[in-house]
């Protein structure tokens, strides 16, 4: 219903309600001049003048309703509101009386009388508006304090109330008895006795309801009281003055509703200062509370947005100093390798962190560990299992400490310790408990988000050497007539540094380079990038495999990392001559295929690992082999992974199976041999995980035979 | 994966790193910290025996040259013994002999450290 009316009056002006209000009242105003003369109105004319009077001031509640319920506003907006309303009232109801003097409102027994009757009539019509909007007013005021955190019953119990007062006032017409009222009747008929009790009844049933005393903090419990302790003399006052009466003469109606609701406002002023006296000496211990339920709220906050571990664990100690109150606080976690560590403190000096042991096994933590349970020692010089600790802490009087318990087990201790004896008691013991439990799954969510961090950071930079990986190696052999070419990378889970490049020298040469970069992931692949770029720009300039692979060194070792080195090797097949030059630089040897005797040897040169040595050594052992071949001859190339491949026994393919493979199948083309030499390698790792590149460079002598 | 253990042990001067299982990239920073903390004790003499190592990665041999130098500058030494057939092969393929002193066993390279004093 509220709903409605409320959607009715939104399009409507406030200051057309008022308009409307103040025409009505004016016209009272104009009546009662016109009969002031006379004795008595005339009985319709009485009546009209009651309504009159009644509708304007109900067009006035509809304004004050319509502001009221514009918006929710807190408590303390409206206590200050609703003390101010009051001492509204009480000056609205007292001022005038001061400036006009006492005096009733009667009817002229002579035209002289008229000037004194003009000034009374203004000064009765004022009093009368005032009083009932700030009336009104406060009626709202103490319907939203009466309804804070109620139930349904007490909303029941308000409309029964207004309606005992409109029934009062109805009832007040109808017997129609008081002139000179005294109190809200004149008479003492058992019906009005009825009546007066039952409004009396409900309001007080009312003011028992002061619920939102609990919510205000000590501070604002004191400055209500002593606001409301400030009211009474106004209050008394009120009732002293004949106000009310004046009031009653000016409209019967106005009369009556006033003294009603001003009776439920003096209830509820009483009531609620008595509220409040009662709640003052618990104040502080309530506050403590609240502020415990909000640390409760504010961590299960801290739960649910995203955190870093450490700001996690930091706002736990920082919480937990805050409300315990405690003169310091620290939280110590179980780390990766099994250890106790503080990860984080609050009024902990260095030295003092320092000292705190950190034992699973001994003293509080241990019998924490041992029992999953808190601990709480008033005076720890009575303790045994505090011994250690005091031996270190030595200013520790009293001690809390907490377990964080996930699936059972402990992962974390929330200590906090103050310096006199009897700091803590069983409520904060409980409150810590709950805290922790909170604590725990905040920081397990930390914990498990960071991890997933973590995981998809190293997927992506995987991702990243991966793709650099693929970008260096070539995508296409190159095109040399009598020459097969194959090669291939069979990659591994992360990127193992593996690169093979060709690059055309002239006509008659080309260049061949296969490497391996230690160590693995995105360095590998940065190193590997930095690599082909050396080798592209030397290749041209170093006809020599030996004096190109020097200059690689040089450059190089300049510019590595020393735990970094390389192994590669690096030829040069001159189609004229009809041979092949090649240094090899701590890489594996190379496999040749003799096609004329039928052999295949390994060759194995000379030659540390590039970037190992700054030049002296590398230059000294370094070995140039050069092979002139004939058809049907082909020289295989690889790196480690090939002949390191591991099985899930363990086992390595290694350099016997590899010339096994190559032999079987001689006769065959140079990209047989590699795809049967691939699909045997992969048989054998089986289904463990490749741990390293594996690449294959295979080159077959295959000239023309149509001489 | 991370089955790697050094077992470190002093005799005067001479340090004696035992390096026992799977030397690769994602255990040398075990060994990086063990030889790190070796050389900011300004203990520069090491011996590292080789016995129980069953397979070493290119980056478990940088672990080594990432020190060389430091050590070296300082009149120390790596030499390294009781490597298995299988290691050594690894360690020749690169070069490494041609770099550092291998012997084939421990109290060999104690003795070499002890006669260069």
């Amino acid at each position: 219903m509220t709903f409605s009316l409320r959607t009715f009056f939104k399009n409507k002006s406030n200051f057309f309600l008022i308009i409307s209000s103040s025409i009505l009242f004016f016209l009272v105003f104009i009546f009662d001049l016109a009969f002031l003369p006379q004795n008595n109105f005339p009985k319709n004319i009485y009546w009209t003048r009651e309504g009159m009077i009644t509708v304007a001031s109900l067009l006035f509640g509809l304004v004050i309703y319509r502001r009221h319920f514009e918006e929710e506003k807190n408590i303390t907006y409206k206590l200050k509101t609703f003390f101010f309303s009051i001492l509204g009232l009480y000056l609205a109801a007292v001022v005038p009386s001061m400036i006009f003097g006492a005096g009733n409102f009667s009817f002229a027994k002579s035209y002289i009388q008229f000037l004194s009757l003009l000034q009374n009539n203004l000064k009765n019509l004022l009093l009368s508006v005032f009083v009932t909007v700030f009336l009104i007013i406060n009626l709202f005021w103490i319907r939203d304090f009466v309804f804070y955190k109620s139930k349904r019953g007490t909303h029941r119990l308000f409309f029964i109330a207004m309606l005992f007062l409109a029934l009062s006032v109805i009832y007040g017409h109808y017997s129609h008895k008081i002139k000179e009222t005294e109190w809200l009747f004149h008479g003492q008929s058992p019906s009005e006795l009825i009546l007066f009790g039952s409004l009396l009844f409900l309001f007080t049933m009312l003011s028992l309801r002061t619920a939102w005393v609990n919510y205000l903090n000590k501070r604002q419990k004191i400055l209500t009281f002593w606001g409301g302790v400030l009211l009474l003399p106004g209050a008394f006052m009120f009732w002293q003055t004949n106000t009310l009466q004046s009031i009653s003469h000016y409209s019967f109606t106005l009369g009556i509703f006033d003294k009603g609701a001003a009776l439920f406002l003096s209830i509820y002023l009483v009531s609620s200062i008595v509220s409040l006296l009662l709640h003052l000496p618990t104040a502080s211990i309530f506050d403590k509370r609240m502020k415990e339920i909000a640390s409760l709220q504010n961590l299960s906050r801290v739960i649910s947005s995203v955190l870093h571990y450490d700001e996690v664990v930091s706002r736990v100690t920082s919480l937990t100093q805050d409300v315990l109150k405690s003169d310091s606080c620290w939280l110590e976690m179980v780390q990766e390798n099994g250890e106790l560590k503080i990860v984080s403190s609050e009024n902990l000096s260095w030295q003092e962190k320092k000292n705190t042991p950190l034992d699973r096994d001994r003293g509080i933590s241990g019998w924490i560990f041992k029992n999953r349970a808190s601990v709480l020692v008033n005076d720890v010089s009575k303790d045994s299992r505090t011994k250690y600790l005091r031996k270190h802490r030595k200013n520790i009087a009293s001690i809390l400490g907490v377990p964080l318990i996930s699936q059972k087990r402990v992962i974390g201790i929330l200590f906090a310790v103050k310096n006199e004896v009897y700091g803590f008691d069983q409520d904060d013991r409980e409150m810590s408990n709950a805290f922790a439990n909170q604590a725990t799954v905040a920081i397990e969510n930390a914990r498990l988000l960071e991890e997933s961090l973590e995981k998809e950071r190293l997927e992506q930079e995987l991702r990243v050497a991966h793709d650099t990986q693929m970008k260096l190696l070539p995508k296409e052999m190159p095109k040399v007539k009598g020459l097969q070419i194959e090669a291939l990378c069979v990659t591994a889970y992360e990127v193992g540094g593996d690169y093979y490049d060709f690059i055309r020298l002239d006509e008659d040469k080309l260049g061949l380079v296969i490497a391996d970069v230690s160590g693995k992931g995105l360095s590998a692949a940065f190193y590997m990038a930095e690599l082909k770029g050396i080798v592209n720009s030397f290749a041209r300039l170093y006809y020599s495999p030996k004096l190109f692979l020097q200059k690689v060194n040089e450059t190089l070792y300049e510019n590595v990392d020393r735990k970094t080195f390389v192994s590669m090797i690096y030829a040069i097949m001159d189609f004229k001559k009809g041979k092949m030059t090649f240094c090899r630089a701590g890489h594996c040897p190379v496999i040749y295929y003799n096609a004329k005797g039928d052999t295949t040897s390994i060759l194995r040169p000379d030659g540390i690992g590039v970037a190992l040595d700054a030049g002296n050594i590398f230059n000294a052992t370094l070995e140039e082999c050069e092979i002139k071949w004939h058809n049907n001859d082909f020289f295989f190339f690889y790196t480690d992974g090939l002949t390191e491949a591991r099985n899930a026994k363990k086992e390595e393919y290694g350099e016997d199976r590899v010339v096994e493979i190559i032999e079987a199948h001689r006769h065959e083309s140079m990209e047989m041999i590699t795809r049967n030499l691939t699909a045997d390698v992969i048989q054998f790792i089986g289904k463990s995980n490749k741990h390293d590149d594996l690449s294959l460079v295979g080159t077959k002598i295959q000239e023309e035979i149509n001489e | 994966m991370s089955d790697f253990t050094v077992r470190r042990k002093d005799a005067g001067d001479i340090s004696v790193l035992n390096i026992e299982g799977y030397l690769d990239a994602h255990t040398a920073p075990a060994f990086e910290d063990s030889i790190k903390q070796l050389v900011e004790e300004n203990r520069n003499r090491i011996v590292v025996n080789f016995d129980k190592l069953s397979y070493i990665s290119s980056a478990g041999l940088g672990v080594f040259m990432g020190f060389i130098e430091d050590i070296r500058a300082k009149n120390g030494d790596i030499k390294m013994s009781n490597m298995s057939e299988k290691v050594y092969k690894i360690f020749d393929l690169l070069g490494f002999p041609n770099l550092y002193e291998i012997v084939s066993d421990e109290t060999e390279a104690i003795k070499k450290f002890k006669e260069t004093k």
